[in-house]
């Protein structure tokens, strides 16, 4: 099994007669099978899940986004290279046969707002996708050197950042089990809790918040807008914000960019 | 690029010898927010939006009351409102338009959307000897207008109309994108996708917000002018089309479009931009080279922001100052990726450009390769964000997906930089996102009696308790070191 990145390929091989016997991309148009899929771009760490493994049998793979593929030149692409552009990636489980999507953590699984925020999952250069005895999945983020682990609800229980991702790019992380390394003691469990981020500062920088004058202004409620109180944690509704974003909608991949999105709410 | 769960915010990054020292407006989850060098906050009007907000001097600030409901308009702001230190509104526009929205009683709304200018500020931001005027003077409106044109599209199209009013709120002068179609340079290709999918949102039943113009300012005086071109008169306004990917400058005196870049960059072809000689030119940006070995030809400018021209008395006066997104933007071919030919370009990294308006050479850019990054999606804000010319040679930048403000000198060095540590819940979800923020000098706050300027020095290392790893952070803001031994590790920090 094979993943063509430049040219937005996944394929099987023969090993006997070298043919290509199971093959997906480089076109994902006019086939309702793949154009439910979505278009892949720049795929990476193609692999069978295997035998024994929650999963097996299916195909797991990193759907880098970026730039991938070869087509018609068109504006600013003017040599046809790299003609597929998307600024998120996405972790897909298929089933190879009906090519539906099993698994998936995209942006939206992550818990961003799409699309504006969708390039915070994002492992363009490579990265890597590991599929877990327990179920979880093991992803590797290349540039941001984030390598995390999340359960099939998408939670994430585990997150380590390289510190010298900028000179060494994540390309791939492996999570092994402890028998393998006989020579290494157990090590002790030790949780780690995030902090709140709305109150995470680094030394000698000061919290800051009401630290001055709140001024209510004539006729508005002083309430009427709302910060939660933890981006991370339970998000109340009553908190919800009115705004409309500077951006026309875009449908998830997966979904066609619909004529009109006037029906949408 | 990706991002980890836990990363410091407030002022992360503060070099006091080398930044532009003063105050810092930007419109937060809580209301119009103004934080001084060390993070502190030292003024919030609560409550109050701003689409942006923007300071007068004498510690007033301009901003809305509140925005029309999404269901029935499209970032439609009530009103502009000029509020005092002590929230008294001083001067209130809400007379652009009538509307009967379904449930409300008919009312007066500014429909104001993304800009706005006092006279006596081309820009709305500090130059030597150009201060917006707080008791009197003209305001210039960046609005919408609902509209059909049925040689556009056969849909509602969301026009940008500005219009500029005296202190009493009388419309003195207007002018309508659409009423100028045919000058700015669509090709046949994106007139079709236009006509079939002119960026439709949901407001109202569905509306085309088919330029998006985002940023709207005067020229203000300039060298260009001085020196005869009359392209460049101090009143002609200059915005930029951020669905459309255009670049333009109208005479105020004809409304014509006299200067325009986009939506088509590339070498100029007589049978689209008209003969050669025509006052509207079209021509390949002479760009700087790209840092770094993985970048694709990037002649595009793509759903960009804050278009405007560097006021004179600032470094670099009369270059344009561009946040060139990148993210997507566009009408034009059909692809896998867009297969509506709609935000046909796409890059996913973000550029800040200064460019000479005549001859379209960059002078100065800023880039995450130019920071010294890797990766050139470690700076990158698909929507959103601004960059202001300080009077030191400096620029404030908002990235604003990432809530990030930064002050950065001609080298590229980081002297200041604060995320917004406020997140407003969408959908479920949570955005910490700055729509524009401003750099205001001390003298317009006299309010402010004792700003901090303490230096915040970015650590080598910061550990979250509990974890005795290399931190979870914003990784572009702290310099990356060899992995710390034990000792390092006890000077663990919340």
């Amino acid at each position: 099994m094979l993943s063509a990145r430049s040219a937005n390929i996944v394929a099987i091989v023969s090993r006997d007669t070298g043919d290509i016997v199971w093959r997906l991309g480089p076109d994902f148009a006019r086939n309702p099978r793949t154009e439910k899929l979505g278009w892949i771009v720049a795929p990476g760490d193609v692999h069978l899940i295997p035998r024994g493994t929650p999963g097996e049998g299916h195909l797991l793979l990193l759907d880098g986004g970026g730039t991938g593929g070869y087509g018609a030149p068109r504006g600013s692409v003017t040599n046809g290279i790299g003609v597929e552009r998307r600024d998120y990636s996405r972790i897909l489980e298929i089933d190879p046969i009906s090519l539906a999507v099993v698994w998936q953590y995209t942006p939206d699984e992550a818990g961003h707002v799409q699309p504006l925020d969708s390039y915070k999952f994002f492992s363009a250069s490579g990265g890597s996708v590991q599929r877990l005895p327990n179920g979880n999945t093991l992803i590797a983020d290349s540039d941001t050197g984030r390598v995390f682990q999340v359960t099939p609800g998408h939670e994430t229980v585990w997150e380590y950042v390289s510190p010298t991702a900028q000179k060494n790019p994540v390309s791939r992380a492996t999570l092994v089990p402890y028998e393998r390394l006989p020579q290494l003691p157990r090590p002790t469990r030790t949780a780690v809790i995030p902090p709140n981020v709305t109150d995470f500062r680094v030394p000698g920088s000061p919290n800051g918040a009401g630290a001055g004058k709140i001024t209510v202004v004539d006729g508005v409620d002083p309430h009427r807008l709302r910060a939660v109180r933890d981006p991370h944690g339970v998000i109340n509704s009553a908190d919800e914000t009115p705004h409309d974003f500077c951006v026309v909608p875009i449908a998830p991949a997966g979904v066609p960019e619909p004529a009109a999105q006037a029906n949408s709410k | 690029m990706g991002y980890p769960r836990v990363y410091p915010t407030g002022v992360t990054i503060y070099d006091p010898e080398r930044a532009y020292n003063g105050l810092t407006v930007f419109p937060s989850a809580k209301g119009a927010l103004l934080i001084d060098m060390a993070g502190n906050e030292v003024q919030l009007w609560a409550g109050l939006s701003g689409f942006p907000n923007k300071i007068l001097p004498g510690g007033h600030v301009l901003g809305s009351t509140g925005e029309r409901d999404p269901k029935h308009g499209y970032q439609d702001q009530l009103d502009l409102v000029q509020v005092d230190w002590d929230g008294h509104i001083v001067w209130r526009f809400a007379g652009t338009e009538e509307v009967r929205d379904p449930g409300e009683e008919p009312r007066f709304l500014a429909r104001q959307h993304h800009d706005f200018q006092r006279e006596g500020s081309s820009t709305g931001y500090y130059a030597p000897g150009a201060e917006p005027l707080t008791d009197s003077g003209k305001t210039l409106l960046l609005t919408h207008e609902n509209r059909r044109e049925p040689s556009v599209t056969d849909k509602l199209l969301l026009d940008d109309k500005f219009i500029e009013i005296d202190w009493d709120g009388t419309i003195t002068w207007q002018w309508r994108a659409l009423d100028h179609l045919d000058e700015l340079g669509f090709d046949e290709t994106q007139r079709n996708v236009i006509f079939r999918h002119p960026s439709l949102v949901p407001a109202g039943g569905g509306v085309g917000d088919w330029l998006h113009i985002n940023s709207l300012s005067y020229l203000g005086p300039n060298k260009w002018y001085d020196a005869g071109d009359e392209r460049f008169h101090p009143d002609n306004l200059i915005w930029d089309s951020r669905n459309a990917n255009i670049l333009a400058i109208i005479s105020k005196r004809t409304g014509e479009i006299v200067w325009r870049l986009g939506p088509n960059f590339r070498d100029r072809d007589p049978l689209v931009d008209g003969p050669i000689g025509s006052t509207v030119d079209q021509f390949r940006l002479n760009l700087l080279p790209l840092p770094s070995r993985t970048v694709p030809d990037s002649p595009y400018i793509i759903g960009q922001h804050h278009l405007h021209l560097i006021p004179r008395g600032l470094p670099g006066e009369g270059n344009l100052l561009v946040f060139d997104n990148g993210g997507w933007g566009g009408y034009g071919q059909v692809t896998g990726i867009s297969p509506t030919g709609v935000k046909s370009e796409r890059r996913a990294f973000s550029r800040v450009l200064e460019f000479d308006p005549v001859t379209l050479d960059v002078v100065w850019q800023y880039t995450a390769g130019d920071a010294g990054r890797r990766n050139l999606s470690d700076f990158y804000s698909p929507f959103i964000s601004s960059a202001q010319r300080l009077p030191n040679g400096n620029t404030l930048i908002t990235e604003g997906s990432d809530g990030r403000i930064f002050e950065v000198t001609p080298d590229h060095e980081t002297v200041w930089e604060y995320i917004n540590p406020y997140y407003s819940s969408f959908r479920g979800r949570t955005l910490n996102m700055v729509y524009r923020a401003y750099r205001v000098p001390y003298q317009w706050v006299p309010q402010v009696t004792n700003p901090s300027e303490d230096a915040v020095v970015p650590p080598d290392s910061l550990h979250i308790p509990g974890a005795r790893i290399h931190p979870a952070l914003s990784p572009r803001t702290f310099p990356l070191q060899t992995i710390e031994s034990e000792e390092s590790a006890a000077g663990c920090d919340h």
